[in-house]
């Protein structure tokens, strides 16, 4: 219990709401948003893993196609800082580095609209919908 | 007893030298990489010259390796892809093997982080560890172009391939560290290393400017989880420098280029 004449030196603002969202909650986002996009034929899921060495998390973005016996497809991974940015990218033969929540939300952008994404966005769907078509 | 062939072909149109290969090695998986052809078209004229089915096990969405066999077209189930590998479990005389065909980024990309390849090393083999884990098995086999030799950090680190040289210490299983256990493979390749072998000293020759410089490198490899070790012997694994029809080496020696490609093709064979 601090003294009655004790003087508060503590900011008003000492907890501020984070600067940055999380590389891994926009991902996640992006992983709902596909679901909507593709009727849930495609699927998208972002899994987490931790790194021991480096106190990073290792995040995959990974396509999954249900009608396909759940096949999936690992569509780009990123490692992250424990405290978000900045954040590496990896992509194809690429690898890329983000400092902050924008160009991090720049890079996704270009990975997903991406012609390769495209690609394997529309086989995973096409695949699925004439497996679905050949079970009924 | 199923006979696999890898080979990075370069991005060379190389349909003569296959079927040379095919018939002469008696081949029934053949894995390709850096592969031009339309696949389907490739395997109907592969079928015409050899004059027995050979299928292409189109994969959803990888494109990395191609995969064609003598086997059914459900011998080989996807189960996952990425942009370097893909993996399929593939099913013959009541074995389930998990077959992990592979080409990761490049050894000589200027354009990447030094320990870049290590890091996409120690990925690549966590998944691989996820996707046994699903299965709930370890009989893998995992093959293609490593894009490392077999001494380099993304092959032998526990937490990237684990790859030894001695079968006896793969036989252990895992290797402990921080009380994480890392399963390992036994890594053949080690014997094909150097001059002291019939075969070629290595699958890829490259005379590097920098002063480490090991002309020649065994970047296409074969690696095998210890349970599947009593289905491989010594001396089931070869490095080729024929088609039994064509020498893939240039007057000097090395990969030629303009027969083959700048890779030489990896035989190997499993006792199942």
């Amino acid at each position: 219990m601090p003294a009655a004449n004790a003087k508060d030196l503590w900011p008003e603002d000492l907890i501020s709401e984070p600067d940055d969202k999380s590389p891994t909650s926009i991902l996640r986002e992006q992983a709902e948003l596909l679901g909507q996009k593709t009727n849930h034929t495609v699927l998208a899921s972002v899994e987490t893993s931790g790194d021991d060495e480096s106190g990073q998390f290792a995040v995959r973005f990974v396509l999954v196609a249900p009608k396909i016996d759940d096949y999936r497809y690992i569509l780009f991974r990123i490692r992250e800082a424990p405290d978000g940015y900045p954040v590496k990218i990896k992509w194809d033969n690429n690898t890329y580095v983000a400092d902050n929540e924008s160009g991090f939300r720049q890079y996704v952008q270009n990975i997903l609209s991406s012609h390769q994404t495209k690609k394997i966005v529309s086989k995973l769907y096409h695949e699925s919908s004439r497996r679905w078509t050949d079970s009924i | 007893m199923v006979k696999f062939l890898f080979w990075n072909l370069g991005k060379q149109s190389r349909n003569e030298r296959i079927t040379e290969l095919v018939r002469s090695q008696q081949v029934d998986v053949l894995l390709l990489a850096e592969f031009v052809e339309q696949p389907i078209q490739f395997a109907e004229r592969l079928s015409t010259d050899l004059n027995i089915v050979f299928q292409y096990h189109q994969h959803p969405a990888s494109e990395k390796v191609y995969l064609f066999s003598r086997f059914s077209a459900d011998a080989f189930k996807p189960i996952e892809g990425a942009s370097e590998y893909r993996c399929d479990v593939f099913h013959y005389n009541g074995h389930e093997i998990l077959i992990v065909a592979l080409h990761l980024i490049a050894k000589f990309n200027l354009y990447l982080p030094d320990d870049e390849q290590h890091e996409r090393s120690k990925e690549v083999s966590h998944e691989i560890r996820l996707v046994e884990k699903k299965l709930g098995r370890r009989h893998t086999i995992a093959v293609g172009d490593f894009n490392m030799n077999p001494f380099d950090r993304g092959m032998v680190d526990a937490r990237a391939f684990n790859a030894v040289m001695d079968r006896r210490i793969a036989k252990e299983g895992v290797r402990r560290i921080r009380k994480t256990a890392y399963p390992y493979f036994y890594n053949p390749m080690w014997n094909c290393l150097g001059d002291n072998t019939p075969d070629p000293p290595g699958t890829h020759y490259y005379k590097a400017s920098d002063g480490v410089c090991y002309y020649w490198n065994t970047l296409d490899q074969v690696l095998l989880r210890p349970d599947l070790l009593s289905h491989f012997d010594e001396g089931n694994v070869k490095i080729l420098n024929s088609t039994g029809e064509k020498s893939l080496l240039n007057t000097a020696g090395f990969p030629n280029r303009k027969v083959g490609s700048d890779h030489l093709p990896l035989l190997f064979q499993v006792n199942i």
